[in-house]
C-alpha cells in the first residue's frame, strides 16, 4: 500500500461521515437533552417532569400513540397482502406492479397532500362524487379529522412498508410452499404455517420503518388533521413558532425520542425471536 | 409430476392489489387534473382545459427561484451524500470487515431520530454560526439526512465485491484514487447511481427538519408549498407537482435506457448491482 498508511485511510474513508453525524446529529441530540434535563446549568428534572405531567403532553402522547398505531396497522392490512401479490406474480407482473407501487415517490410529498386537501375538503371531490348518488347531501368537509391524518399517512407510507417485506417474502423459494402442499396441506394452510411465519422478520423490519417515518412526522397531521388529534410534534411546531420555549420543546422532544426508542427496541427484540425461531 | 400451486394468484387478491395501487395512484392522477383545470376548485367532471397554472409558475418569481433552489440543494447534498456514504461502505470492505449492528446503528442514527427533534436540534446548533436559511446550512443538514441510504445501498452493492482486484490494481502502481475509479466504480455504478438519485429525491423532498431550518432567500421547494397548503392553496402546487413527475419520470427513463436492461425497479428497490 506504499506511503497511504492505513490510519490515514481509515481518517479519509470514515472522517467525512463520523465528522458530519457527530456535529449535526449528536451534538444536537446532546443540546436537545441537556436543555431538557438542566436549570441554569445544573441537572435538574424540574422542566421535564412538568411537561410530562401536564395535559398538553398526555393528550398530545395519546394521539400520537392513536394516529401511529393506526397507520402501521392499516398499512400493514393494505400491504401485506399487496407485496405477497408481487412476491408471487410473474417477472413481467411483478415488475410492473413494483414501478406502479413506486409511483407516488415521483410525486412530492407535499404535492400528494395538496392533492388529498382537494379531494377531501368542503364540496371536494369525494363530497362531488357522493353528490352524484346523493344529490342533495349536504356540503361536509373531510378535512381536519382523524381519518383524514390517517388516509394521508397511510398513503405516503404504504411504499416504504412494502419494499423491505417485498425484500424478504422474495427469499423464500416457493418450493416451500409446494412441498407443503404436495404432502397435503390445503393452500391456505399452507399460507398460514409455511409462508407466513417465515415472511415475520421481514413483516416487522416494515413495521419499524413505518413506526420511525411516522411518529415524528408533523406535516399531515397539520394540513389535514388540522387542529383535531394534535400529536406531539405538532404541539412542538407550534410552541416554537409563537413564543419559542426551548425547554419545554427540548423535552417534548427529549420524551418523545424515548417513547420511539422504547418501540423501537421491543420491535426488534420482537424481530430478533422471529429470526432465531427459523435459523 | 410438479404442482403449480395458485398461491397469490387469487381473484380477490387481484382485486384487492387493483384497488390498493388505484389508491396509490389516485392523488398523483388528482393533481394532473387539477394542473390543467381551468378553474382554481377541481370539479367533477372537470369544467375545461387551460395551461394558466402553468403559464401562472413560469411568471411567479417565488416559485421559480424556490425550485431553482431546491435544485441546487439537492445536487449539491446528492454528491456529497454519496461521497461520503460510498466512502464508507468501501472502507468497511477494504478493510474486510461487515458492519456490525452496532456500527450500523450508530450510522444510521438519523433515520431513528424523529425528523422534528433533529430539526429543532440543528437549528438551535445553526444558530450561533448563522447558518439558519444559508445554502450550505441546508446541503449539510441534508447530506446527513441522505447519508445512512447511501451508505446502505452502498454496502448491500459492495457485498460481492472482491477486494483484492483493488490491492491488485495498487501493487500495480495505481494510487488509491487511479484504482478506486477505474476498478471499483464500473462495478457498482448502478448502485451510485441509484444512491445519487434517492440521495437526491430525499433532499428535493425534505421539508420536516427544512421547515426549522431553511427560510429567507434559501426557501426551498416544498417549504413553500407547505406554508401556502397552510394558508391559500395555491393550484399553482399542482402544475409544479405535475411538472416534477413528468421530469422524474423522464430521468428514470434515461437510466433505464443507460442502464439497458437492468430493471431500474429492481435497482432502485434494494440497490443491488448484481451479477458482477
Amino acid at each position: 500500500m506504499g506511503n497511504f498508511t492505513l490510519a490515514k485511510q481509515d481518517f479519509l474513508l470514515f472522517g467525512p461521515a463520523i465528522l458530519l453525524l457527530a456535529v449535526l446529529c449528536y451534538w444536537p441530540l446532546a443540546w436537545v437533552a441537556l436543555q431538557a434535563l438542566t436549570v441554569k446549568g445544573e441537572l435538574s428534572f424540574t422542566t421535564i417532569a412538568t411537561v410530562a405531567t401536564g395535559q398538553i403532553f398526555w393528550v398530545s402522547t395519546l394521539n400520537t400513540i392513536y394516529l401511529t398505531t393506526s397507520v402501521v396497522l392499516i398499512t400493514a392490512l393494505v400491504g401485506y397482502p399487496l407485496a405477497y401479490l408481487v412476491s408471487q406474480a410473474s417477472p413481467l407482473w411483478s415488475y410492473t406492479l413494483k414501478f406502479l407501487i413506486l409511483f407516488p415517490f415521483w410525486t412530492s410529498t407535499l404535492v400528494r397532500t395538496y392533492a388529498w386537501v382537494v379531494i377531501l375538503q368542503r364540496d371536494g371531490l369525494l363530497v362531488n362524487a357522493m353528490r352524484m348518488v346523493v344529490p342533495d347531501m349536504t356540503p361536509v368537509s373531510f378535512l381536519n379529522t382523524r381519518a383524514a391524518s390517517t388516509i394521508g399517512m397511510v398513503h405516503i407510507m404504504l411504499p416504504f412498508f412494502v419494499f423491505p417485506l417485498l425484500a424478504s417474502m422474495e427469499s423464500i423459494k416457493r418450493d416451500y410452499l409446494r412441498a407443503a402442499e404436495s404432502l397435503g396441506a390445503k393452500p391456505i394452510i399452507a399460507f398460514w404455517t409455511v409462508f407466513f411465519p417465515l415472511s415475520l422478520p421481514g413483516l416487522l423490519s416494515s413495521v419499524i420503518m413505518v413506526l420511525m417515518l411516522s411518529i415524528g412526522f408533523y406535516i399531515i397531521p397539520i394540513v389535514l388533521g388540522g387542529g383535531k388529534g394534535a400529536v406531539i410534534s405538532m404541539v412542538i411546531e407550534k410552541s416554537l413558532s409563537l413564543y419559542p420555549d426551548w425547554a419545554v420543546a427540548s423535552s417534548m422532544g427529549l420524551l418523545l425520542l424515548l417513547m420511539s426508542a422504547v418501540a423501537l427496541t421491543i420491535l426488534n427484540a420482537l424481530a430478533n425471536k422471529a429470526q432465531s425461531i427459523w435459523r | 409430476m410438479a404442482i403449480e400451486t395458485m398461491h397469490g394468484r387469487s381473484l380477490p387478491l387481484r382485486i384487492f392489489g387493483g384497488v390498493a395501487i388505484a389508491f396509490l395512484i389516485f392523488p398523483s392522477f388528482i393533481v394532473a387534473m387539477m394542473s390543467v383545470s381551468d378553474s382554481a376548485y377541481l370539479r367533477f367532471p372537470p369544467t375545461g382545459f387551460s395551461l394558466r397554472w402553468y403559464e401562472a409558475v413560469w411568471n411567479s418569481p417565488i416559485w421559480i427561484s424556490s425550485s431553482l433552489n431546491s435544485l441546487k440543494i439537492g445536487l449539491a447534498s446528492a454528491a456529497l451524500s454519496t461521497a461520503i456514504g460510498v466512502a464508507v461502505a468501501l472502507g468497511f470492505k477494504l478493510k474486510g470487515r461487515v458492519m456490525t449492528g452496532a456500527q450500523m446503528a450508530f450510522l444510521s442514527m438519523p433515520l431513528m431520530v424523529p425528523g422534528i427533534v433533529l430539526g429543532i436540534a440543528i437549528y438551535v446548533v445553526y444558530a450561533p454560526f448563522g447558518l439558519n436559511g444559508s445554502f450550505s446550512g441546508l446541503v449539510l443538514a441534508h447530506t446527513m439526512l441522505a447519508m445512512p441510504f447511501v451508505i446502505l445501498t452502498m454496502a448491500a452493492a459492495l457485498r460481492h465485491f472482491d477486494v483484492n482486484q483493488f490491492n491488485a490494481a495498487m501493487s500495480l502502481g495505481a494510487g488509491p484514487f487511479r484504482a478506486f475509479t477505474t476498478v471499483v466504480v464500473p462495478q457498482i455504478a448502478g448502485a451510485v447511481v441509484a444512491s445519487l438519485l434517492f440521495a437526491f429525491l430525499t433532499s428535493f423532498d425534505e421539508i420536516v427538519v427544512t421547515n426549522f431550518i431553511g427560510g429567507g432567500e434559501y426557501t426551498t421547494l416544498p417549504q413553500r408549498m407547505f406554508n401556502s397548503l397552510r394558508q391559500d392553496l395555491d393550484p399553482k402546487i399542482a402544475a409544479i407537482g405535475t411538472t416534477l413527475t413528468l421530469l422524474t419520470i423522464l430521468v428514470l427513463v434515461c437510466v433505464v435506457l443507460l442502464q439497458g436492461k437492468k430493471g431500474i425497479v429492481e435497482m432502485l428497490s434494494n440497490g443491488k448491482d448484481d451479477e458482477h
